[in-house]
């Protein structure tokens, strides 16, 4: 009263009071509260986690871009990792209308330290970046330092190679080993951008040395003077005659963005999903609690409290478990974000300067706090029946029922409607296929609208079983699951959502993975040795070639040296990845990822020359089939090329190109290969001649040796680093499904102590009684994963569908009974295990128990 | 110890209670509700436990039953002492030897007809519900039960839920029914005929009865009746049971068998 | 005593429809409580006995007839009316006197203050005469797992006392006491009607109960007599 402000009345009840009448009820509650707490928490920290780690991978390179390219608008960009020379750069600065211009050499390449190595994109950087304010004069030291002659490293990236200040570190480029120094761990400006970021810094002159391209870079900065943006891009185009890229300094986030716009939608999506399960799982501790609440709202109206007062009291309740356990949510979420989810995918990380950077805004946070309480509040709602109007004395007179059965009509229609969804997934998906995710969410309602109905028949059918076996503690199971038939159903339900989540996401995952691994197996299948550009998975960067495949030619065993080339190329959006074959290569294109097209006709068109096989992506976005054509913005102006096939996108969200080598030499300009393919005269050990050719290739130790086995054990490590969040979610989600299922199990459990109290006097030994519990737990578990298996593997197969079309890659459906028996055993085995001993402690309660009321 | 015969007619008596004391928490302290009590019940004997409410009468049912533990004394079935058996012999007690019949012990399963929740009990020793359930409706014909022997269980009014518990309890036949308050019955006149259905089902099953209440006309004709404390016996203070043999033994066979206590 | 605040049931009916079976829970009651007088309410189990305590409370609407008390028709007034005229004038004992469990016995006899924009300290202050007018003075930091049938009972009595009721209405308050506590609280209850001039409505099945009230009543399939009824008395002999 002496501080109204801190302590209001809202609608005659003080704030204080609401605080305390919480307080109240979590001390006598305090496990069903942090049940339905976790539930809700888990589900927070899902979606935020993947938030979070999604939003921080785009940011953080939108940072880290900024931090590079300073104040410059527009940009020259290269066709290939070849770049153009650097008068260009001096040209572009004495353009009209140019403030400053500054060339940057970007490269792919890989530094050792003393602790480990580490791959980043190399920047060397021309003095006038200090026109673009990357660099500032009140940096005088850095820029220094640079000057003096050494790469500036990421304190990130420092630490994780394990270089310090002036030390030696050696890095690898154009297939050679070059000793460098460790000048300076960034700090300042450029080192805010760059802080968590994949590259490393230096001086152009340094870079051009160590990358082999003398005197060339791969991009100009340039910042127009105000108002002369338009004048400046058309002298730009002019200076470029075609054969290099005009564009906003912003483009290669868009192309970023596509990039990594598939992964982060499945993950989104998965999130998702785990997130409405975290929600079920809480709505499902919420209702184990209503008889209890709904005797609390009787007795608050007996004692004279309105019904606003009530729904104030109670909303109160839930706003509090609500924020207390979205923050919790958004803390675990944020582990999980710095932890499981935290990882710059490496597949990205070889064509876009990455940062591994965790941001996080506000909105995110309110987002995921808002979303938290909403669901709690949902959840807390069904006690509130008793509120109605017109029927204050429900929750008193009426006897408040543990649990009210459900009705054969409510089983009929929740199947019926269940059966007409699963129609219209069915309809919907034949019809517009590129809506499949929606069958894909649709499927989990199906799941839940099923449910009663094999409950039901479940039931019946094991209870004749039951009858039929002497002593069966079936029949006692089977009596007790129809008597709490709504709380059981409602458990199957959570359980048959979990494991529906955890087959479709799971499925789909494994077929996604098999799919890119036969892309790449097939890829890297076409020779016995790869010789490959250190770490470059995706054989993108060049490397002068000064005669290595001739001594390679010349090592015993080795019947043929051939040359691979390919790098990374803009159109629009997509930075596609071209691969270049020799025409004398087995297999042109990768047999299994062949979309559309003949693959004897377009290996033939292939090898001939002059046409293409591009992704199914690039084709739907450009209108093009196959015998069409399609222009390639090359270094050599922009050239037609025949369509031979449509591909998937062989494992490059982007897409693919692909092309024989003479094309490309023709093209590109270079004749500089990115890989070597050897093949082996018959009946030699690869092993011996994979050493012979290390050692011919002597001082390019930046050049690798791998038999095609371990190059595609390479790829496909990195291409699963990506998508390993995917299984992450399956698998927390079933966790934490699991755990919450078994639970529940566990509190339903206890509360019926008397009950089985009551067998025991009737004759049931505890042991009997412990079995009957194990076996409900188990039917009970075994009728939600029967449920959510089923839907699960349409789900599985819908999901791989949507992942083929809108992604692109290849994820052929395949059944994975293994992966689903395993889901099965974990949920089953996990709730048994956690249900065993609070079952026999129920199962010994003391027979007394049931005399009492 | 191998379990008992239940044909020793002559060796051991069936329960037999030795100084046995029990006190109950309430709040911050313990209520005595009776201190060292014994008596005997013998094969086939009827015995009348008087008492106001809330004197002690459940507690010495479930003492007697086995599934309450005495603070002090001792508790013997045929011979064995129950505080000796382990918590699955004692519940194999309550199968083959003893039924509790008590007017709270009432939790059907939602659905279950009654039939079912009279046949329930006979699974716990390996029958089939097919099985179990005939055994069921004969004992329900004999209750006089029959005509709602396929009526939901829940639904029932208390007279007939007395009678189904009847059959639930005799269905196995116990050697000792333990009966709690059977003066539940509403009705009058459906209470007289439930005590006589109570005594002729004891008979037929040849059980041991033991009808514990707190309407004298439920104990009546007993051949031990016993008056346990409270109501205005009760001393200030204290609400230690007195156990009063109010009418001697019919039979000779134990004379002095139950001592006066706790005044 | 002022006349005008007693206790007036005219011709009650509720019925209630279940299972398509029409149950005649109160089938016109007429009931007139004196202030000071407290009323004994035997019956039978389903005897509608519960209801008639509802519909004075003013939580069930009857479909025929009216509840009186102090001049206001009580049955007519909307929800919120209703609510506050059981928060500031009613005493309610129910039957399982549900306690808050995790609040200690002075905040749960405390309760209904609390929906009148009282701070705990306030209400806590007011209630604590109650709690030892029911003998509960050093049980009151407690909460009800510590507390013994009996007391709870009497946290549950002092919480109906705690607002200055005008009418006192109690449901089977001693169904879980032996007898001597019984009595103790029947005379409690005896006792507050007279001082305080207020009427009180106790249904019970307690056969003691009738030494400490002013008048019997029988309700029986939804009717009401005067005194015990042949099967009731027999009964509770």
């Amino acid at each position: 009263m002496s501080r109204p402000s801190l302590n209001p009345t809202i609608l005659g009840v003080r704030l204080s009071m609401l605080c305390r009448f919480y307080g109240w009820r979590l001390r006598r509650h305090t496990a069903q509260e942090l049940l339905a707490g976790g539930g809700i928490a888990v589900g927070v920290a899902l979606v935020f986690g993947v938030l979070v780690a999604n939003s921080s991978l785009m940011s953080s390179a939108g940072n880290l871009l900024h931090g590079l390219v300073g104040s410059a608008r527009l940009q020259l960009v290269a066709r290939s990792s070849d770049g153009f020379n650097e008068g260009l750069a001096t040209t572009v600065r004495r353009l009209p209308g140019v403030e400053a211009a500054a060339g940057l050499l970007r490269e792919e390449v890989t530094v050792l330290g003393p602790r480990g190595r580490e791959s980043v994109q190399l920047i060397g950087i021309d003095p006038n970046i200090i026109q673009l304010g990357v660099l500032t004069q009140r940096e005088p030291v850095s820029s220094e330092l640079l000057l003096a002659g050494g790469l500036g490293l990421p304190a990130e990236v420092a630490r994780s190679i394990g270089a310090g200040q002036g030390d030696p570190v050696t890095l690898f480029a154009n297939g050679e080993a070059h000793p460098a120094s460790v000048r300076l761990v960034l700090s300042g400006a450029l080192a805010n951008a760059t802080r968590d970021g994949t590259v490393a810094i230096a001086l152009l002159p340094l870079a051009q040395t160590l990358t082999g391209r003398l005197e060339r870079v791969t991009q100009v900065l340039v910042k127009p003077a105000p108002g002369a943006e338009a004048l400046v891009a058309g002298e730009l185009r002019r200076l470029a005659a075609g054969r290099l890229d005009v564009e906003p300094v912003e483009e290669e986030l868009r192309q970023l963005g596509s990039a990594e716009k598939p992964t982060s939608q499945s993950t989104s999506l998965f999130a998702a999903i785990g997130g409405m399960v975290g929600f079920l799982l809480a709505l499902n501790a919420m209702l184990l609690t209503v008889p209890e609440r709904r005797r609390f709202i009787a007795d608050l109206r007996m004692q004279g409290f309105d019904s606003h007062q009530v729904l104030l009291i109670l909303g109160f309740q839930a706003l509090l478990l609500g924020i207390g356990a979205s923050l919790v949510g958004v803390v675990l979420g944020d582990v999980l974000s710095h932890t499981l989810f935290h990882r710059v995918p490496l597949y990205l990380a070889v064509a876009f300067p990455l940062s591994s950077a965790q941001l996080i805004h506000a909105s995110t946070i309110l987002l995921a706090l808002g979303a938290g309480v909403l669901a709690t509040l949902i959840a807390s709602l069904p006690p509130l029946i008793d509120l109605r109007p017109g029927r204050p004395a429900d929750a008193v007179f009426r006897e408040i029922r543990d649990d009210a059965g459900v009705s054969r009509d409510a089983v009929l229609w929740l199947g019926a409607a269940g059966l007409v969804i699963l129609v219209a997934v069915t309809v919907l998906v034949l019809s517009t296929p590129r809506l499949t995710v929606l069958g894909g969410v649709a499927l989990a309602l199906v799941a839940i609208c099923l449910i009663p109905a094999v409950f039901v028949t479940a039931i019946g059918a094991l209870a004749r079983i039951g009858e039929r076996i002497p002593g069966s503690m079936l029949v006692i199971a089977m009596t007790e699951l129809r008597s709490t038939a709504t709380r059981s159903i409602a458990l199957a339900g959570v359980a048959a959502l979990a494991v529906y989540g955890s087959v479709a996401i799971g499925g789909a995952r494994q077929d996604l993975l098999h799919g890119i691994d036969g892309a790449i197996s097939h890829y890297f299948g076409t020779a016995d040795i790869w010789v490959v550009n250190g770490d470059d998975i995706f054989n993108t960067n060049s490397f002068t070639a000064d005669g290595t495949a001739a001594k390679i030619a010349r090592t015993p065993g080795v019947a043929a040296v051939r040359t691979y080339q390919g790098g990374l190329l803009d159109i629009g959006t997509r930075r596609l990845w071209v691969r270049a074959r020799a025409p004398t290569d087995p297999a042109m294109l990768e047999a299994g990822q062949l979309v559309s097209g003949d693959l004897a006709t377009a290996t033939e068109l292939l090898r001939r020359g002059g046409w293409a096989a591009i992704s199914s992506e690039l084709a739907a976005e450009h209108h093009l089939r196959v015998g069409g054509s399609v222009s390639l913005p090359t270094p050599s102006g922009s050239v037609r090329f025949g369509v031979a096939a449509i591909m998937t996108n062989s494992g490059w969200p982007p897409g693919a190109i692909t092309i024989n080598t003479n094309d490309y030499s023709r093209y590109w300009r270079t004749t500089d290969p990115s890989a070597l393919e050897v093949d082996l005269e018959p009946g030699v050990a690869v092993g011996t001649v994979k050493h012979a050719i290390e050692g011919a290739l002597g001082n390019r130790r930046g050049l690798l040796v791998r038999t095609s086995g371990e190059r595609t054990a390479e790829s496909e490590a990195s291409a699963r680093q990506g998508l390993r969040t995917l299984g992450e979610i399956a698998t927390l989600l079933l966790i934490a499904a699991a755990l919450s299922v078994a639970s529940a199990l566990g509190a339903v459990i206890w509360q019926r102590r008397a009950k089985l109290a009551s067998l025991r006097i009737q004759g049931f030994d505890y042991r009997q009684l412990w079995r009957a519990l194990l076996l409900e737990s188990l039917i009970l578990l075994s009728i939600g994963s029967v449920d959510g298996v089923l839907l699960g593997v349409y789900g599985h197969a819908l999901a791989s569908r949507w992942l083929e079309l809108t992604t692109g890659f290849s994820a052929p459906f395949s059944l994975g009974g293994l992966q689903i028996l395993e889901t099965f055993l974990l949920v089953a085995g996990m709730a048994i295990a956690v249900i065993a001993v609070p079952g026999l402690r129920a199962a010994k309660v003391p027979a007394s128990v049931g005399l009492q009321e | 110890m191998p379990p008992a015969s239940g044909s020793t007619a002559g060796a051991a008596p069936l329960l037999r209670f030795e100084q046995v004391s029990k006190a109950y928490p309430d709040g911050r302290q313990r209520i005595p509700v009776f201190e060292t009590v014994s008596f005997e019940v013998h094969h086939g004997e009827h015995v009348g436990i008087f008492g106001s409410r809330r004197a002690g009468k459940s507690t010495l049912l479930r003492l007697a039953a086995g599934i309450e533990a005495p603070d002090a004394g001792r508790i013997a079935f045929e011979g064995r002492d129950l505080a000796g058996m382990s918590a699955l012999q004692r519940d194999r007690l309550l199968r083959d030897r003893i039924g509790l019949l008590a007017s709270d012990d009432w939790r059907p399963a939602k659905g279950e007809r009654v039939v079912d929740h009279v046949a329930l009990p006979l699974v716990s020793d390996g029958a089939t519900m097919h099985e179990a359930r005939r055994r069921a409706r004969q004992t329900l014909h004999w209750a006089g039960a029959t005509k709602f022997a396929d009526e939901l269980a829940i639904s029932l009014a208390v007279g007939e839920r007395m009678r189904v518990m009847l059959a639930r309890a005799l269905v196995r036949k116990p050697r000792l029914l333990l009966v709690d308050e059977p003066a539940a019955v509403p009705s009058p006149s459906e209470r007289e005929d439930l005590y006589a259905l109570l005594r002729s089902g004891a008979r037929e099953h040849k059980a041991a009865l033991v009808i514990a209440s707190e309407d004298s006309n439920a104990t009546r004709g007993t051949d031990l009746l016993m008056e346990i404390g409270g109501g205005e016996l009760l001393q200030a203070g204290g609400e230690s049971a007195v156990v009063v043999p109010l009418v001697p033994r019919h039979s000779p066979r134990q004379p002095g068998g139950l001592e006066r206590s706790g005044s | 005593m002022n006349p005008s605040a007693g206790l007036e049931l005219r011709e009650l009916v509720k019925h209630y429809t279940s299972d398509a079976e029409v149950v005649r829970a109160v089938d016109g009651v007429s009931l007139t409580v004196a202030p000071g007088e407290l009323v004994a309410l035997y019956g039978p189990s389903g005897s509608g006995k519960t209801t008639l305590l509802l519909l004075t409370a003013g939580l069930l609407a009857p479909d025929r007839g009216s509840v009186w008390f102090a001049q206001r028709e009580v049955s007519s007034l909307p929800a919120a009316e209703a609510a506050r005229f059981r928060r500031r004038e009613v005493g309610f004992v129910f039957q399982s006197f549900h306690l808050m469990a995790g609040a200690t016995a002075l905040d749960n006899a405390a309760l209904k203050l609390l929906g009148d924009g009282w701070t705990l300290r306030d209400a806590r202050r007011v209630t604590r005469p109650w709690l030892e007018r029911v003998g509960l003075h050093e049980r009151a930091e407690h909460t009800p797992d510590k507390l013994s049938m009996g007391e709870r009972q009497r946290v549950a009595i002092a919480r109906a006392l705690a607002g200055e009721p005008r009418l006192l209405l109690t449901d089977e308050p001693t169904g879980n006491l032996d007898s001597k506590r019984s009595r103790e609280i029947l005379a409690l209850l005896r006792d507050l009607c007279r001082e305080r001039g207020i009427p009180g409505l106790l249904v019970t099945h307690d056969p003691q109960a009738r030494a400490f009230v002013d008048r019997v009543h029988t309700l029986r399939d939804g009717h009401l007599h005067e005194g015990l009824d042949a099967e009731l008395a027999m009964s509770l002999a």
